[in-house]
């Protein structure tokens, strides 16, 4: 059976009460910007409190909005195989969150983790990916949350492995991402074991960036 | 001997932290389970003193088990163990009858806290 | 020139004679290869989204099977291939999470979009590697219109 909707009462969104402004592009994406600037303290947060028993040298979160075609970039080029962690959010306002990673980094962060070097692929490894997947979105998600006062339920983890083009442009092709600019939240960290780096893409469906908007320029958020 | 917990993770990673934070503070884990429906089969079987819960589990939310093993057991003790922290869903966890929650990612010491206040 | 010229994602390239057209990383996209091999004129197309008529306002017409493969064609047009000698090639359209729930997947619509507006613009399909649950890489030559795919892990093949 699939997740069930919690039974949780969401505040109501009397989009249509909220008056027709006109609303550039140009704003939006700045809105984007800062959707992303609230959720990156928390979630870069959650993350260093997770490796906290490893002595953290350095973090480094960068919130960027990236032009679509870019993105593989990212990753080191649209070939390369990296790991893309999934998670959908579909509540009164939908997200998709992708968490990836390389190799390297996923290794380290396993081991960072567990004390042990369970390979990346196999059970114990892969199910630290989809936890940490799980919990940098849920920092960003409970971020937002207190925001403008609404509850995601995220849906449980997907983890793939396969080239970070076709990863982005099937994640991409899901969320019918009409947007051209994505929004990237860069995680850098040096520990003991070594260097992680991951990109964590949220991605609002465009009635959610609409809305989200209208409330942010109306104040109908505390 | 009032110290048996139930986990209950989707994450294989988090039932192992779980359990070695439990263990290394003499409590018993003894079962685990990945999703919401095992964790209540489970604590049928079992009855376990304490069970710790996650919230998004496949098959059947954290929420969803709460009810229906507090439905079973009105006496269960059951702390949640989420990273989900929105206000409303501790607050819907709290009045489906858990004792407490805690928010991923947590320090040891808040697992064994909130687990000695429920079961000593 | 042998040249080799990157399509990127929702993006679409020509090219004549000689050289490669290349894309990669089509997951739930699907690459389109069109190629007039009377005048060896090439075009690729990294196709994201099936349809852009659901959208209000839609952006960049290279994301759609409707808007983009009209456009590739049109641009091949232009450097002297003729739309009846042309024969496409497609590949990618694959499901790579495997959601419990699945109704027709994008994958899935997107080849069928593709297939669809081919039909209408009377290009027949002469190969196809669609489906699965993998990522490709697309190589179409120019010189012979050979299409030549390949996924993590496996050799390439030609279609």
């Amino acid at each position: 059976m699939p997740f069930r909707k919690l039974s949780v009462k969401v505040k109501r969104i009397e989009v249509s009460r909220v008056p027709e402004l006109p609303i550039s592009e140009e704003f939006k994406l700045d809105v984007l910007k800062e959707m992303g600037n609230i959720g990156a303290g928390n979630a870069t947060t959650a993350l260093s409190t997770l490796l906290n028993y490893e002595r953290v040298n350095m973090h480094v979160p960068e919130v960027a909005l990236c032009p679509l075609v870019d993105i593989p970039d990212l990753m080191g080029g649209a070939e390369k195989s990296v790991i893309g962690i999934y998670i959908r959010v579909f509540s009164e306002l939908s997200f998709y969150a992708v968490f990836l990673i390389d190799f390297e980094s996923a290794q380290t962060l396993v081991t960072s983790l567990t004390g042990e070097d369970y390979p990346v692929m196999e059970e114990m490894g892969r199910s630290v990916l989809l936890e940490v997947g799980n919990i940098v979105t849920a920092s960003y998600l409970n971020a937002l949350s207190h925001l403008i006062n609404l509850t995601f339920l995220p849906e449980p983890p997907l983890l793939v492995v396969d080239m970070a083009g076709a990863i982005l442009g099937t994640v991409l092709a899901e969320t019918n991402a009409a947007e051209d600019y994505i929004l990237v939240l860069k995680t850098a960290f040096v520990t003991a074991t070594g260097k992680i780096e991951g990109n964590f893409l949220i991605i609002p469906d465009q009635h959610t960036l609409d809305i989200i908007v209208r409330m942010l320029v109306n104040g109908a958020c505390q | 001997m009032g110290r048996q917990v139930l986990i209950t993770d989707d994450t294989a990673f988090m039932r192992m932290t779980l359990k070695n934070i439990l263990e290394k503070n003499g409590y018993q884990v003894v079962g685990e389970a990945e999703d919401g429906q095992v964790a209540v089969d489970k604590y049928l079987e079992l009855r376990p003193d304490l069970v710790t819960m996650d919230i998004t589990m496949p098959r059947m939310d954290g929420i969803t088990a709460i009810k229906k093993i507090i439905e079973a057991d009105p006496e269960a003790k059951i702390v949640v163990c989420s990273a989900m922290g929105q206000k409303s869903l501790v607050i819907e966890a709290l009045s489906a009858g858990a004792k407490d929650f805690i928010v991923k990612p947590f320090q040891a010491e808040r697992i064994i806290n909130a687990v000695q206040k429920v079961i000593g | 020139m042998s040249e080799q010229i990157r399509v990127k994602i929702a993006d679409y390239a020509v090219k004549k004679e000689e050289g490669m057209l290349i894309t990669v990383g089509l997951g739930s996209c699907v690459g389109v290869a069109l190629y007039d091999s009377f005048t060896k004129v090439a075009g690729l197309a990294h196709i994201l989204l099936s349809d852009s008529t659901l959208f209000k306002t839609p952006s960049n017409p290279a994301k759609f099977a409707d808007t983009a493969i009209p456009l590739l064609l049109e641009q091949m047009v232009s450097i002297g291939a003729k739309p009846s000698r042309l024969k496409a090639k497609i590949a990618g359209g694959s499901q790579l999470f495997s959601f419990e729930r699945s109704a027709t997947s994008v994958g899935e619509k997107n080849i069928c979009a593709v297939r669809n507006v081919l039909a209408i613009l009377r290009i027949p399909i002469t190969g196809e590697e669609v489906g699965g649950s993998m990522g490709r890489t697309m190589k179409l030559f120019v010189q012979h219109g050979k299409v030549v795919i390949s996924t993590v892990g496996s050799e390439e093949r030609e279609i």
